[in-house]
């Protein structure tokens, strides 16, 4: 198994949220904490385009760069993944994040005491026993260990957001295109997977890109 | 850990912080990770270390997102 | 990027500081199913502290196998029917998977099918029976319950007769549920009930049966794969049907092209190839302009109107009369838009259109939907796949309520309420008609449709003399409908006021319970219904499937399932015996009498031969929620295995008998497939002839393999027996069917014999409607709404005369003229519509924590032009002001979604009352967690002239700075 991304397809999101509900009924994320959510451009406009979005799982992650406790760590599978035991909640992943991924529990704003950084995990849980009560009650389900894919992408309405192996879905994202005739718009990609130099760590997205 | 530590560490790194440009670099190093250890997804049952079903199955999972196998 | 996107989301989304609910320790630990009480959690930090890791207990691995079952179930929030896998560990319903093999939704779920398994914890439920004493909540046994309120109701039968009570059902209800229902209210002695159906498409329903047959969706959501153009005119599907987006996009990836028309830009024409801004209400002259241009091109399907359509020529004078410049005058749509319309609806066939509330919820309902139908007769796409009239419906039995539930014109089935259908109905339920008659006040109102949900405030607050029953409205008993969905909240709590009793039956106290404590002292009462996840029973999606639904837990608190509840009060009111005389009952967990699920849809097998219910046997339908893989997903069709040849579902009509195995129809009226694959013809239901011309299909017209080749009548005894058939009837079918047609033949002889041996559909073979007499507008004519916005229309295009029908005097004429030059005060059309988090009134999924996070607040779209003009910016507080006097506070959303001049509000809110947050007047712990202002309570007067569908979609308001 190579590399586990996500792709959320543009021409297909609906905004309709399954994949954010779909999150929250697996880990039983609290009020507050949205491990992903559904961004949406020029809404109510032609060319109105939502995207759904959690943590990309970044290949050069600039979350692990910049943690002082250094609690994040890669798996195989090419997902960061991050110890709840060694987060000290001092916010700094949040703000080197290009996606806003890192959520903090008690962080009614921005500067308020947080408790510790909670995160998609791919729905592969963390640290510890897989499937263990402890890892459920601190990082969610681990459905990867199940043998399952994030229920996020697994509930998706439209199949928009898909999860797994990098080639697996450039192959489902090339029949698409294909039949489309026009190109994807792979929200995200270059920034979190880099274009071969990786040379875009760290720098923010402004707008929908071209792959 | 216990809270003492965290603390301890807490201090030394706003130390480290205060000391504005001569800032550590931030990329991340492999391998110091203070992580504590987890078990790759096919170590514990219901794979229990065969990795070669739990690829199968995860890869079936993925490739039944493309509606089009199902759907000309 | 992101962060500001949803920072801004934010100023109108957490602008308001809410109570922050989250889910205690101990909720978590039972929601997921684990019994020990360990320490450390990231919920744990909720509460400010971080708890040390060392505090946690080691923890024994959750092996994933043990101990968990899995309970097949179907999304409870819209006609999509989206399966569901509920994993229940310990009697807690622990975790939700996808559906994979489902061809209907293939796994996938919008924000409230995703959610649902909150449902089976549900902290805001009403938890048990509760009555007001002095303007207070008090909590009372089930027993004061049934006993105060059977009291009560019995006495008011008593002394203003079985007429005074006014039962609203539910399209909640399983199909069991609502066909009970509909019995125990004859046995009640009336026909005053009703369900979401009238507010939702009625119209429909009524509008397209009188054309061509059913009323139903023709095709399915998996058919309009095939399609390769989709013309949406007043459904944003995005948001109230999401996976149907799911096939609708992979028709669009595969070439097909996809129109929105609608007055908003919605998430729907977000997706499409084309967007035509419409003027609210005004879809009758647009579809002319289309027609018009489809006639000039000769591109109308020739042989198709030849053959199978009545009147086309008559509606072709109207077509006339439509000339660009009055469709852009009434519409606002230019000639190069309407052209583009009918070329990419000609070009691109087989297309189909799909509607929903945006064209139902009119006072010309009836004759929009109409013109939809005539649109797709002329383009020859009825009976094709990938063609028909895709009709969503709303709720997720909304359309198996409708045909087996309760209605106040109709027994199950469409059997209408003539002496004919009662009698078919009392043999079924084996009760002796006369006793069935003395339950009623008359026989005359036995056969008088009752009041419609849309008017029970009329039936409050008329004078009896004007209306066509003898008493008011005593008692309302709301059992699974909110009353925010109904127009006219502000003169709804005056009715409230008025009655001596209201009864909520339903899992949630719903706004009902808010708005009756806020004007009433006492003379209320709550039970609590437990949801569809707490039973087993049938649903009919929208595109006739019927699913079975197992059941995942035990009702939840002190709540019983709705027919559990049913046969209660039945007992108290003496008609048990009769309300299952076939219907096998039995003791349930907590010792109370349930009726058994399966038997009732027995009955219903026995009964709505109709419209094919017949076939539709338990067992048939469990076996396929079982074998859904097998279910091909574009045709819906089992290519082997145990459900071999049949389509998903048995979609009705699955005609006669289970034994027949009939496989269901995926389309309807298709003539290509011979009946017994699924095929058909239109139904002819209106006579055989006409001032002289033929109703009857033309010679040559047939499904593939029918022995009669060309149009005739439904069957009959006497029709076989012209024929030479009858002697294909075994002597037992004989005798059942002497005397008797298809539809009241309960051997379903007649059926087998017409079908199988002869490749006839029992109903007859006939020409579908353009004209369609016994309406008030024969032919489809534009009248502006009541509230128009445009006096200078309304002198060329006024409504109808008043009219007294559904026992309820109804003023069209007058009022329109009365109020006239009321744009001049209130200038901006006012419209309503859906939200993906929310369904219907909202208050189930308003207090379900995952969705309410997602939507905290009631708004209004303004477009930015409106907005400055009201001096209102994004996210301040406005006051939408409607003639009726009523006004709402609401959050200001500006966005150019909406027009300049037309506003929208969602529909799915409650909770607050003109300014005031009516959190003091629900039960205790039981009110949503979310609650705003609803939109009805601001609603106008105006009803559809068929159907007393309520007109919600074009009403004028202003906008005040708050
Ligand atoms: S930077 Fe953000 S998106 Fe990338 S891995 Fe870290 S948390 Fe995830
Ligand atoms: S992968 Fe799992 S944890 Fe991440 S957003 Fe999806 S459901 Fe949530
Ligand atoms: S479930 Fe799919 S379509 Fe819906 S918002 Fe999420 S990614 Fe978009
Ligand atoms: S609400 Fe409708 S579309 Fe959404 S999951 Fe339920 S059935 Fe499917």
């Amino acid at each position: 198994m190579a590399r586990m991304k996500f792709v959320c397809d543009a021409e297909r999101c609906i905004n309709c949220n399954g994949c954010v509900t779909a999150c929250k009924n697996e880990h039983e994320v609290p009020w507050g904490i949205q491990r992903r959510r559904v961004v949406t451009l020029n809404e109510g406009q032609p060319g109105e385009k939502s995207i759904s979005v959690a943590c990309m799982h970044c290949s050069d992650a600039p979350c692990m760069a910049v943690c002082p406790t250094n609690c994040f760590y890669r798996t195989e599978e090419g997902l960061v993944l991050h110890d709840k035991d060694k987060c000290i909640g001092c916010g700094y992943c949040f703000y080197a994040c290009p996606f806003g991924a890192p959520q903090f529990p008690n962080g009614a704003s921005a500067f308020a005491a947080r408790g510790k950084m909670d995160k998609c995990t791919f729905c592969a849980g963390g640290p510890g026993e897989n499937g263990s009560e402890e890892e459920l009650k601190k990082y969610g389900r681990n459905r990867l260990a199940e043998g399952k894919l994030p229920l996020c992408a697994e509930m998706c309405s439209t199949k928009a957001l898909i999860a797994g192996d990098a080639e697996v879905l450039s192959d489902i994202m090339r029949e698409r295109v294909l039949r489309r005739g026009y190109g994807a718009e792979l929200w995200g990609w270059r920034v979190a997977y880099g274009d071969g130099k990786q040379a875009q760590r760290g720098q923010r997205v402004h707008a929908p890109e071209k792959p | 850990m216990c809270n003492r530590k965290i603390v301890a560490l807490f201090c030394g790194l706003t130390g480290l912080l205060l000391t504005a440009c001569t800032e550590k670099p931030q990329t991340y190093t492999p391998g110091v990770s203070t992580a504590a250890s987890d078990p790759p997804p096919y170590a514990t049952p219901p794979f229990a270390g065969n990795r070669s079903a739990w690829e199968a199955a995860v890869s079936t999972r993925m490739k039944g997102q493309n509606e089009y196998v199902r759907v000309q | 990027m992101l962060t500001k996107k949803r920072v801004s989301n934010a100023t109108v989304g957490s602008a308001r500081s809410l109570a922050t609910p989250m889910v205690s320790r101990r909720e978590f630990l039972k929601r997921a199913g684990l019994a020990s009480a360990a320490g450390v959690t990231f919920l744990g930090a909720r509460s400010g502290r971080w708890v040390a890791p060392a505090e946690a207990q080691t923890t024994q691995a959750v092996n994933p196998a043990s101990g968990e079952v899995v309970r097949r179930s179907v999304c409870t929030h819209c006609s999509v029917g989206c399966a569901i896998d509920a994993v229940v560990k310990n009697g807690v319903w622990i975790r939700q998977e996808p559906v994979f093999d489902s061809p209907i939704n293939l796994g996938a779920h919008c924000a409230k099918g995703a959610s649902v398994r909150e449902h089976g914890h549900g902290e805001h439920r009403l938890k048990y029976p509760m009555k007001l004493v002095d303007g207070k909540w008090k909590r009372i046994s089930w027993q004061e319950a049934l006993d105060e309120v059977s009291a009560r109701l019995l006495k008011l039968r008593e002394q203003f007769g079985p007429d005074s009570v006014y039962w609203v059902g539910s399209s909640k209800h399983n199909n069991e549920q609502a066909y009970l229902l509909r019995k125990f209210v004859s046995m009640w002695g009336t026909n005053n009930c009703d369900h979401q159906a009238r507010i939702c498409h009625s119209t429909t329903v009524a509008g397209v049966a009188n054309t061509w047959g059913y009323g139903a969706m023709t095709n399915s959501y998996n058919d309009m794969q095939f399609s390769k153009a989709i013309l949406f005119i007043g459904s944003n599907a995005a948001e109230a049907h999401p996976v149907s987006l799911l096939h609708v996009l992979h028709a669009k990836e595969n070439g097909a092209k996809i129109i929105v028309v609608d007055p908003r830009f919605t998430r729907t024409a977000a997706k499409a190839d084309y967007y035509v801004r419409i003027r609210s209400g005004s879809d009758i002259p647009l579809i002319y302009g289309v027609l018009r241009h489809i006639f000039a091109n000769g591109w109308e399907d020739k042989k198709f109107i030849a053959e199978r359509v009545y009147g086309m020529d008559e509606v072709l004078k109207e077509v006339e009369y439509w000339t660009p410049e009055r469709v852009e005058e009434v519409t606002g749509v230019s000639d190069d838009q309407v052209h583009m319309i009918a070329k990419v609806m000609a070009e691109n066939r087989p297309s189909t259109v799909v509607w929903c509330m945006g064209q139902t919820q009119h006072t010309t309902g009836n004759a929009i939907v109409r013109t939809m139908c005539i649109l797709q007769l002329a383009l020859g796409n009825v009976g094709v796949s990938g063609g028909g009239t895709n009709i969503f419906r709303g709720h997720d039995n909304v359309q198996g309520a409708t045909d087996v539930g309760p209605n106040p014109d109709s027994l199950p089935g469409y059997y209408g309420i003539a002496e004919g259908s009662w009698k078919h109905w009392c043999r079924v339920w084996g009760v002796d008609y006369e006793w069935m008659k003395g339950r009623f006040a008359s026989k005359e109102l036995m056969e008088r449709p009752g009041i419609t949900v849309s008017r029970w405030i009329d039936g409050v607050m008329e004078d009896p003399a004007k209306m066509d029953q003898p008493t008011n409205l005593k008692a309302v008993v709301f059992w699974g409908h909110a009353p925010n969905s109904q127009s006219r909240g502000k003169e709804m709590i005056e009715a409230m006021k008025r009655l001596d009793t209201l009864v909520v039956i339903d899992p949630y106290p719903s706004a009902t319970a808010a708005m009756a404590a806020m004007v009433r002292k006492e003379g209320v009462y709550l039970l609590p219904a437990a949801t569809q996840f707490e039973t087993e029973g049938s649903c009919t999606a929208s595109n006739r499937s019927v699913q079975w639904r197992e059941k995942v837990i035990e009702p939840l608190f002190e709540s019983q399932p709705d027919h559990v509840i049913m046969y209660a009060f039945a007992k108290k009111f003496g008609f048990a015996n009769e309300l299952c005389k076939n219907i096998k009952v039995t003791q349930n967990a907590r010792g109370w009498d349930e009726p058994n699920v399966e038997d009732i849809l027995r009955e219903i097998n026995r009964g709505t031969w109709t419209i094919g219910y017949s076939g539709i046997s338990p067992e048939r339908i469990k076996l396929h929620m079982k074998y859904m893989h097998t279910f091909d997903v574009k045709t819906l069709r089992a290519n082997g295995g145990p459900c071999d040849g049949e389509y998903f579902g048995l979609p009705w009509p699955c005609w006669g008998t289970p034994e027949m195995k009939h496989p269901g129809t995926p389309n309807l009226y298709d003539t290509s497939k011979p009946v017994m694959e699924g095929g058909g013809c239109f139904r002819a239901n209106f006579g055989v002839e006409r001032n002289g011309v033929s109703l009857l299909a033309a010679q040559g017209s047939h499904p593939k393999g029918a022995s009669i080749q060309g149009g005739h009548p439904e069957f009959d005894d006497k029709l076989l027996k012209q024929l030479g058939w009858w002697d294909e009837l075994t002597d037992a079918e004989k005798q059942a069917a002497e005397g008797k047609n298809w539809k009241t033949d309960l051997s379903g002889g007649i059926i087998r014999v017409v079908m199988k041996n002869h490749g006839c559909l029992p109903f007859g073979n006939a020409r579908a409607r353009a004209v369609v007499w016994n309406f008030p507008d024969p032919v489809p004519k534009h009248r502006e709404p009541i509230y128009s916005p445009r006096p200078d229309l309304v002198d060329k295009y006024p409504t109808h005369e008043d009219k007294k029908f559904w026992r309820l005097p109804t003023l069209f004429k007058t009022l329109q003229q009365q109020v006239k030059e009321i744009s001049k005060e209130y200038p901006i059309i006012m419209t309503s519509g859906r939200m993906v988090e929310y369904e219907g009134g909202g208050e189930e999924t308003r207090s379900n924590p995952w969705l309410a996070e997602l939507q905290q607040e009631m708004y209004v779209e303004v477009n930015p032009r409106d907005a400055n003009n009201a001096n209102v910016r994004h996210g301040e507080w406005v006051w939408v002001e409607t003639p009726t006097g009523a006004r709402i506070k609401v959050k200001a959303r500006v966005t150019h979604r909406v027009p300049p001049g037309t506003v929208f509000l969602p529909f799915h809110f409650s909770g607050h009352w003109m300014g005031q947050d009516m959190l003091p007047f629900y039960p205790e712990g039981a009110h949503p967690i979310v609650r705003g202002e609803a939109v009805n309570t601001a609603t106008t007067y105006g009803y559809d002239v068929v159907t007393m569908m309520q007109e919600t979609k074009t009403t004028l308001c202003r906008l005040k700075k708050a």
